[in-house]
Order: C-alpha cells, then structure tokens, then sequence
C-alpha cells in the first residue's frame, strides 16, 4: 500500500517542479489547478495531497516559499523552484524521458520482436 | 544531502511546531477560500460551491497527519501508543518483568558503580588552574630512584628553558607546640616557587617569595584545616609565631579550604626551605641526598616530548659534571602529574571495569534470550498484528519501545543499586586509592548510567524485535506456534547466545580463580618475623632540648617501663620498621675487596635497640645479638640477614668480617663487625624478594622512627597506657602512628585484597548469570520438544536416555562455551600477569577446576529441565498437538 503511495508521491512531486518551473511562483491552490488543467480529468487527487509533498519538497531544499497576497488579496503562501530544484527536475526530467521511452519500447513491440 | 538537509529541517521544526500547524491551517483555508470563489463563478450556488470544494481537497484530517509525519521524527502520538502498550505488556506479565529488571539492574548498577570509581579516580582532572601543564620531573637511569638531589634541582631550574616555573618539595612531621595541646602536623617543605606553579592564591596573607628560601626566613604557611582546628580560626594569624620541634616559624598566608598538595595526601602545613639550609646544609650542597620531588609547569606552547629533549640533555650535563652520583642519572623522567597520582592504579581499575562489563553483555545475553522466548509465545499476536496492516518497521518499534521501557527501569533500578555500592566500595576500597572519597553519584555518572541502559536497550532489543518484525504471518497464524520453523531456529541463535555467555563467564572465572590463588599464596608468603601481638607507636623528642645523649637517655629509660606493662613481653625502638613505609638504602664497602665505580653494594640499613630481633620474632641464624654492651663507647658492631650473607659472603662465614656503611648520624663512618647473621624479614612488600638488610645498635647509631611492643592478646588494648607511660617523662610528645602490625600488613596488600574481592565478586555474578541463561534456555527447549520427546518415549526410549539428551544438549553448549573461555583467556594472559604473584596467568590447575566448576552447574542448570523432559507422558504430548 505504502510502496503505490510513493510512487504517486514521485511523480507528483515532478509534475510540482515542473509547474513551477513554467509558471513561475505560485500558492497551492494555483498549483493544484494547474495540475488538474494540464492532466485533464485523468488525474484524480486530491487536491490536499499536495501540501505534504509542498512541504517535503521545501525541507529538501527544491522550493522555497514565503507569504504573499493572493487574486483575492489575501495572505496566501507562494512557492518558488530554487536552483537545487531546478537541477532536479532537469535530472528527473531526464530519468523519466529515458524510462517512459523504455516502457513505450516495450509496450510498441510485437511478439515477433521477442522470438 | 538530501537527507541530511531534511533532518536538519525536521530538527528545527521541532521548535517551531506549533508555527507550522498554524501555516497549514490557514494554507488551507485559503486553498479551500479560491475554489469556492472559482465554483461560484462556474454558478454553483454558495453551499454547492464550499461543498464541492471541500470534497476536491480530500480528508483534511489523513492530510494533516501525512503532512506531520513528513515533518517529525516520529509521531508523538505513536510513541505514546507504543508506550502505552509496553507499559500494559510489563504488566501483564510481571515475572518476566521482574526477572529482566533485576538482570539489568545488577547489569547496570555495578557498572554504574564503578564507573563513578573510574570517574572520580581516573578521569577527573587536577584541582588546580590549568592541570594539564603540570609535570612531575624525576630522575631515572638504571637502578637509581626517582628523587631529585637539591644541587641537580637547582641545576634543573636555571638551566631549563621549557618551563616556566619549577618547584622541589619533600614531606617531614613536626611537633606543632605552644597550642592548647602539642600537636603532631604533616608538613611539607617546598621551595618558593610552588604555588607559582600550582596558580593558586591564599585564602589569607601570602604565598612563598624568593627570599622565603634564604636562611633566617622559617615562614608557614597553614591548611585550611589546621587553621580552623587548631587555632580557632582566628583571624589575626597571619603574622604570629608559632613552634615546630621548638624552632619559631611566622606563619605567612592560610591556604583556601579543600587546597591540598600534593594532590591526594592531606599536610597540615607549608614550609619554605629555609630551615633545611639552616639546620641539614648537607643535603643543600650534597648531591647524594636524593630526597626531593619536583614538580613544573610547561612554559604555554612547549609540548612534553621538547621538553624531555632539553631535561635530557641538561641530566646528560650532569653526569658528566658530577660522575660520582650522577653518572647512571642520565636521563630524566617526566610525566604528567596527574599521571604520577593515578598512574599506578589505572590497569586496576581498568581490570575491574573490564570484569562488570562482561557482567553486563552476560545480562544483555540472557535479556536478549528472554525476550525472543517471549516473542515466540506473542508470536500469534505478532502475526495478528502484522495481518491486519502494521508495518515491519511499526512492529519493530512496538517491540523495541519495550525493550528501551524495561532498560530504562532495569537503569533507574541500577542507579539504585550504584547508589548503595559505590558506598560500600569505597569503603572496602583501600586508602591508597587516590581520590576514592570523591567518589560520588554525580551528573557525569548519571549520564553514563542513562547512556548505558539506552545501549543496553539497543544490545538485548534488537534482534528479537528485528527477528520478531521478520514473522510470517500466513505461517504463524496456519501453525499453533508449538511446532514452527521459527523455533528451531530461534533456538539455534539462542544456543549460540549461551555459548556467548559462557565462554565470558569462564573467561571472568579465570581471571578471578588466579587473582585468587595468587592473592591466598602472597598473604601466606613468609614473612620473616611474627606479626602478631605488635602494637607500633611513635614520637618526636625534638632537639632542642633533646640532644643526641639525652635521646638515647630518654629511650633508655622509656623501655623498661614499657616492658613492665602488663601483657606486654618485649619491646623496642627501630629505625625502620618493615611495613611502616621507612626503609632506607645505604652504599657499604667490604674489607679488603673493591668494587667497580657506579657498582657498589647496596643494602638497607636499620638502627635497633638490642630486644628488636626478640620483639619481633626474628630468628638468630649465627654469632650472638646486640647487648647494652655495645654502646656509644665500645666497638663498632653490625648483624647482617641471611639475604645479606649469601649475597656478599656467600661461601664464608660472615662473623667476625668488617663492612663500612656509608651511613652516620655524624660525619664519621667507622668499620663494623659484623657479630651475627639473622633471618630475612619482608620490608614493605609481601611479593618482592627478601632483601640484604643490615643492623646497627641504635646506642651506636641513635635513630629511630618506631616503636614496637610485643603484646599478649590485642595490642591496642595497650595505647592508652602506653601513652600514659611516655607522657609520665614528658608529657609534651605527641603520640602517633599508632597502628598494629597486622594493621600495616593489612594495608600493605589492601589494594590486591580489592581487586580480588571485586572480580571474584563479579565472576560469581557471571557465573550465576550464566547458569540462569543455561537454565532459561534448556527449560525453553525441552517445553518446545514435548512433543518429540513425547514420540521418543511411545516408541520405546527409557526414561534415563531422555534424561541423558536433554543433560547432553546443554552440556555440549557449556563444554564449547568453556572451549572458547580458555582460549579467550590464554590469549588475554598479558592482562592479567601484571597482577599475579607465583602463579602464571596460564596456571593449568584453575583453569582446570574453573572448566570443572562452569560444567557442574551447567549441568545442573540442565538437570531441572531434563527431569521434566523425563516425565514428559508420551500420551499427553502427542494429544496435545
């Protein structure tokens, strides 16, 4: 149970990156949105998960945040890729390209590929 | 580094907790504020819009947890749990609970009492600023002491450029008078620089200048002690003239309380030197008179090793300079002070130290055996909880909170037990031992103590706790638990847990079997005289008024009228008496024979009155003893020992030779004749060789530091007559050093009486460990093999041959425990040698009977759960499944 979690986990936590990276700093709530917009109805979090990840990704040093008014001028916390984060989803980036491209691999291939 | 910036992260929000929680909170009333203003825009209606987007941000309550989890160590509230838990548990099953306490609470206890031993001993430093400069400097070279003659300090001190200041001082006793009562003090003269290089201040007045070392400066300076009991404290003391051995002293400065120097042995005052360039000018200028220890301090930035390099080359000097006395002095000895005072005891104690830590892995050992027979019968609540989603790592936690429980109150319990011990140690603790009434439970032991029972924790806990986490719950919860394959190979891990224990045991029953025997064959050493019925006594006839004659006039009188005491059958005065600590060496030439320069013949010397040898039970070997006839105005005349004869004499008769000691009261060394040979006698040693020891008639050579009385029944019955007698000719003498002889010898082997004591105690503690640990295991064993043993017998096995593999089974575990004991113990002999008197560390006979010993009570840890194996009804155990 905790090994699928933690899957989800890495993968959310790229998608975070990578939202930050595009967009520049935002609070929770516009990541979540994005997500959700980017991913279409296909991916069904919950938006809450999100603030452990937010939380972990800060301890590892990847974001950074601090408080900021939000659209409806209130306080809200923005979030930040800072250099680390950004050499991390580059690295992650490129990890993830090299082992969907494996998977793609293997799902295109015909049985007489094996033989 | 990821994980390294996450714990640092987690570390501070340990702090700011609170903070944090609060930011989440309001994080999340804004996320939830901007959905629901997005779904009113979308149209839904206000409850509609809050509703929905409430139901996108999921459980806020699972969230919040993951988002804690994510920031601390570990959950507050498990750990609470799990405590909660143990607590129950313990409860649960008090014998168990009881049982492991204990184990640790010995464990942990007699290593927490020793340690406070170790700390207060070993490892505290100096009670002075800046200890670790501090050195004493000594002499060395093949075969000569190490004190320093005055001329090689003087030498030393102006010569040396390591260090910035340097001091000599040598210990004397005094007659303090002209107070309510004379007072017999311990004094220490020390040249001026002493508190300069201590960096100590007085309480009162000053310390020693310079000039304090010139003639005409007899200046005191006073303990704290002396001052409070003596002179009431009084505060215009500074200033006053007070009498030691009737010359006037000005008594300079009060030291603070607690001072003391040298570092372990209490003196009532400080003296300059001034008094011995007055009255003993000799050992000013002589430089034979090696009778001074000196202590330096390192200039700041000179490391030892320099140091050593510049007073080599200075003694080096001096040899040169001075071949007569200081051509073997070539080298000079310099170690840390603190190293001086504690030095000497530190592989004891370390002994020691070694022996309860073995006591302690013996307790680990059988808590850890404990624990997984424990584990097997929860191994269907183990499996339980596993099946129903704990984690391997929440099941170990569980675990292992309660292993960290138990230690802690087996740790509370030993603090306990430390408490009372480390009382009763130092009270059988011998007096010698440097700083053993510092000994105390303070906050460095308390530490060591906590520290010891969370290692404690980790040692016993974990592996049942990790092999616990390990169950396979589809198996365990299939099977009844009697028959699992995790038994059998529990069982082979606690197997190995035995020999694990055994193996320390025989090995700590080694160690103590030799000290023992080595101990019981240097008690009986021969000693030469009989110590029993000898009351020692002494005092000081100070000069003036007692001049040389008058000295021996007084003695002479004094004598008789002790030997008239009732009880009392001999008496006499001695110059050095065996065991009190007053042995002196002596050059001697031989007539007609020459020996070469740096070679020459060396004996103690003694002063007696003619009934000494009597008195003392020494034996008359040859020629006749001393006689009142051999006085200040008849022939000189000395009786040698045996050690002495067959030394320089050994294939002629002694009696009737000459010998000049270079030893005299005057400045004049006559030939003596030697008129009798008698037997050794022991100086101050039980496990050194007899010495050559020579004695001269104390009407001859009027010295004496002692007196001895020869007693019917207990001397001390004797010391208040004694001290009336001598009071009777003057009632100014202090009496002091009023021991038995017994006393004294006593004292002489305290400190291996201590360590013998101590490891033959604590080797009976892993001896009884160790069979607790057989028996747990053996009992454990036989109840999981009812059932086999139960078909052995339905198929015809007789009782005795159950009887027979079950004893079998653990005695091949003690035999392979006891193998590896002795193996250990042979390759850690060095460790013990330095402590053995004629025996060997690889003495065949103990370790014989200690194998012999180890075996019969494991056997009988294993016959207990053989009977029951024996009884086992076949039907019943094969039902039972």
């Amino acid at each position: 149970m905790k090994e699928k979690m933690d899957v989800l986990q890495g993968s959310l936590a790229l998608m975070i990156l990578k939202t930050l990276d595009v967009l520049g700093p935002l609070h929770g709530y516009g990541i979540a949105r994005r997500i959700e917009q980017i991913s279409g109805d296909l991916l069904a979090v919950n938006q809450g998960t999100l603030y452990p990840v937010l939380l972990k990704l800060e301890q590892e040093g990847s974001i950074a945040s601090e408080w900021g008014a939000s659209d409806n001028n209130r306080r809200a916390r923005f979030y930040r890729l800072t250099r680390d984060g950004r050499k991390q989803l580059q690295a992650e980036t490129r990890d993830w390209n090299q082992t969907s491209a494996i998977i793609a691999r293997f799902f295109s291939a015909k049985s007489e590929d094996f033989s | 580094m990821k994980i390294l910036k996450r714990f640092v992260a987690r570390l501070s929000s340990f702090t700011t907790r609170h903070q944090d929680d609060q930011r989440l909170k309001e994080e999340i009333a804004e996320h939830v504020a901007l959905q629901t203003a997005e779904n009113l825009r979308a149209g839904l209606s206000p409850a509609q819009a809050r509703r929905q987007a409430l139901l996108k941000f999921g459980a806020v309550e699972s969230m919040t947890e993951d988002y804690r989890s994510e920031r601390r160590f570990l959950s507050f509230d498990t750990l609470l749990q799990d405590l909660r838990f143990a607590l129950r548990m313990l409860r649960k099953s008090p014998g168990f609970t009881l049982v492991a306490v204990l184990t640790l609470a010995l464990g942990i206890g007699v290593n927490t009492a020793i340690f406070s031993v170790i700390d207060a001993v070993l490892l505290r430093p100096l009670p002075y600023p800046n200890p670790g400069g501090l050195i004493s400097v000594q002499e060395a070279g093949r075969g000569v002491g190490n004190s320093v003659s005055y001329p090689d300090f003087f030498d030393w001190q102006a010569q040396n450029h390591v260090f910035s200041s340097m001091a000599s001082y040598h210990a004397d006793e005094f007659t303090l008078a002209g107070v309510e009562e004379p007072t017999h003090v311990l004094a220490l003269f020390t040249s001026a620089d002493l508190f300069k290089v201590l960096q100590v201040s007085p309480l009162l007045g000053r310390t020693f200048q310079p000039e304090d070392d010139q003639r005409g400066h007899d200046v005191a300076i006073l303990s704290y002690s002396l001052w409070h009991g003596v002179f009431h404290a009084s505060p215009d003391i500074v200033g006053r003239s007070i009498s030691l051995n009737n010359e006037r002293f000005t008594v300079i400065g009060v030291m603070p309380e607690g001072f003391q120097f040298p570092p372990t042995s209490h003196r009532d005052l400080w003296v300059s030197t001034a008094i011995d360039r007055e009255s003993r000018s000799n050992i000013m200028t002589g430089r034979g008179y090696n009778i001074l220890n000196v202590i330096a301090r390192l200039r700041d930035g000179t490391s030892l090793a320099s140091a050593q390099t510049e007073m080599n080359l200075i003694a080096r000097r001096l040899a040169q300079q001075y071949p007569k006395n200081n051509a073997k002095r070539t080298t000079v000895k310099m170690v840390p002070e603190i190293e001086r005072i504690v030095g000497s005891v530190r592989a004891s104690l370390f002994l020691i130290l070694g022996a309860v830590i073995g006591v302690l892995l013996i307790a680990c050992v059988n808590l850890a055996n404990l624990s997984l027979a424990r584990n097997l019968v929860r191994e269907k609540e183990i499996a339980v909880r596993a099946a129903v989603g704990a984690s391997r790592s929440r099941l170990f936690r569980q675990l292992f909170t309660e292993s960290i429980l138990l230690s802690l109150l087996g740790g509370a319990a030993g603090i306990a037990l430390a408490a009372w011990g480390t009382q009763e140690l130092v009270r059988f603790a011998p007096q010698d031992l440097p700083r053993i009434t510092q000994v105390g439970l303070d906050w460095p032991v308390l530490a060591f103590a906590s520290l010891l029972s969370i290692g404690t924790a980790i040692v016993f806990g974990s592996v049942p706790a990790f092999r616990a986490s390990k169950t396979n719950s589809a198996v365990s919860l299939k099977d009844a638990g009697q028959t699992s394959s995790q038994g059998i190979s529990q069982l082979r891990l606690r197997s190995g847990l035995v020999i694990a224990e055994t193996a320390l045991a025989m090995l700590l029953l080694i160690a103590a079997g030799l000290l023992v025997s080595s101990y019981k064959r240097l008690v009986s050493a021969p000693l030469g005289f009989t110590p029993a019925g000898l009351l020692t006594f002494t005092f000081d006839l100070p000069s003036p008024p007692y001049t040389t004659p008058q000295t021996v006039n007084f003695i002479n009188e004094l004598l008789p009228r002790l030997r008239a005491l009732p009880g009392a059958t001999a008496v006499a005065a001695d110059w050095s008496l065996p065991f009190s600590g007053t042995g002196v060496s002596t050059g001697l030439s031989f007539e007609g024979r020459t020996f070469a320069p740096g070679n020459t013949p060396m004996s103690v010397v003694d002063a007696i009155t003619p009934d000494y040898f009597q008195t003392m039970g020494i034996p008359l070997l040859k020629g006749r003893l001393f006689t009142d006839a051999d006085n200040s105005a008849s022939r000189p005349v000395v009786i040698i020992n045996d050690a002495f004869a067959q030394r320089y004499f050994p294939n002629e008769n002694p009696v009737g030779k000459r010998i000049q000691p270079s030893f005299s009261v005057t400045n004049d060394y006559p030939w003596r004749e030697i008129v009798a040979v008698v037997g050794n006698t022991k100086m101050g040693d039980l496990s050194e060789d007899f010495q050559p020891e020579f004695y001269m008639p104390f009407a001859q050579i009027p010295n004496y530091n002692a007196f001895v009385l020869k007693v019917q029944g207990d001397p001390l019955t004797l010391v208040s007559a004694v001290r009336a007698t001598v009071a009777s000719l003057d009632k100014n003498l202090p009496l002091y050093g009023i021991q038995t002889m017994d006393g004294y010898l006593a004292s002489s082997v305290a400190a291996r009486r201590f360590l013998t004591l101590l490891l033959g105690l604590f080797a009976t503690l892993a001896l009884v460990l160790a069979t607790v640990g057989i028996y747990g295991v053996m009992a454990f064993s036989v109840s999981r093999r009812t059932r086999e043993l139960g078909i052995r017998m339905a198929l015809g096995a007789d009782k005795a041959s159950v009887m027979q593999l079950v004893l079998w089974q653990g005695a091949r575990l003690a035999l392979v425990g006891v193998a590896i004991g002795i193996a250990a113990a042979l390759a850690l002999t060095r460790v013990v040698a330095n402590f053995l008197f004629e025996i060997r560390a690889t003495d065949p006979v103990t370790y014989a009977a200690v194998a012999f010993l180890l075996v019969v009570v494991a056997l009988f840890a294993c016959y207990i759960p053989a009977r029951r194996a024996m009884k086992v009804d076949p039907l019943a155990a094969l039902r039972h499944e």
